[in-house]
């Protein structure tokens, strides 16, 4: 009797479990040095030389296969921009997993999943000559519930 | 005395708790540190191709062989597009990877914490094979 007592509680509290998944990927430049980018009179040297090397020249890691998006693959679809180098990318994303029930093993009948992902995304475009011709800035946020 | 079941929950959760508390932190990484102070010795205009990598040895674009591993998969395929780039602009890139975690376990509730960055350095040279750019990025401490 007693140790039914005693599987039972470990039962509920095991059902009423909470599991939170964080991962951050990279981190951005310092947001002065993002901030002293001027469009039109900023150089890609001096880029080169605040904020240092961009996305681009990131080889894909083996850590990299944890995340839900590959970067490289995006930036070829956003316009090929890796063989023609006229766009510098600044990029760093959170992903954040929450799971409510047991824990994230066994039937999801008994889980309840939240996920929510952020990624702040600089990108830098330059002229014919090598000077920044616009800076844009993309923070995208999304929720997902299973 | 007779204990109620209420007093008993009361003190064995709290004991089921500690029983299963778990913290466990770990970190890796992919790559070879890059020396700040050896960067530091590569100079703009000055330094040469040989002298780099006599300095820091082969670069990222010659550790792969990019037709062995896009036999692997889309990210490799990738991975060599880039290297192709690189070395069409004729740049060397040096790279580190590094992944730190935490885990905290307790019966109710799993934290879990990782954080995944890079150390970049790009080296440039110019058509005489003298370097004309260093940009180099670093998040990570000495090992």
């Amino acid at each position: 009797m007693r140790c039914a007592s005693l599987g039972l509680w470990v039962a509920v509290a095991a059902a009423c479990g909470c599991t939170t998944l964080e991962i951050h990927y990279q981190r951005l430049p310092e947001r002065e040095a993002l901030a002293s980018i001027q469009e039109g009179i900023t150089t890609r040297g001096e880029v080169l030389q605040r904020l240092g090397p961009p996305e681009e020249f990131r080889q894909p890691s083996p850590l990299d296969r944890t995340r839900s998006t590959s970067p490289q693959r995006r930036r070829i679809l956003e316009g090929g921009e890796v063989f023609f180098q006229d766009t510098y990318t600044y990029a760093s994303e959170r992903y954040r997993i929450n799971t409510f029930g047991l824990l994230p093993v066994g039937p999801s009948l008994f889980r309840v999943t939240w996920r929510k992902s952020r990624e702040d995304r600089w990108r830098l475009e330059f002229d014919e000559n090598d000077v920044v011709r616009t800076v844009s800035h993309v923070d995208e946020s999304v929720d997902e519930d299973h | 005395m007779k204990i109620t079941d209420g007093v008993r929950a009361v003190f064995l959760l709290p004991a089921l708790l500690l029983t299963s508390c778990l913290y466990v932190s770990a970190s890796g990484a992919f790559g070879s540190y890059i020396d700040p102070a050896t960067v530091s010795r590569i100079v703009p205009g000055e330094s040469t191709k040989g002298q780099v990598l006599e300095l820091l040895g082969p670069p990222e674009e010659f550790l792969r062989s990019e037709v062995l591993t896009s036999l692997g998969d889309d990210a490799s395929r990738v991975s060599g597009a880039v290297a192709l780039g690189n070395r069409a602009q004729d740049a060397f890139t040096y790279q580190l990877d590094t992944l730190s975690s935490w885990a905290s376990m307790l019966l109710f509730y799993n934290h879990v914490r990782g954080q995944i960055e890079t150390d970049l350095l790009v080296i440039f040279f110019d058509p005489e094979d003298r370097v004309r750019e260093v940009s180099f990025r670093t998040v990570s401490r000495k090992p």
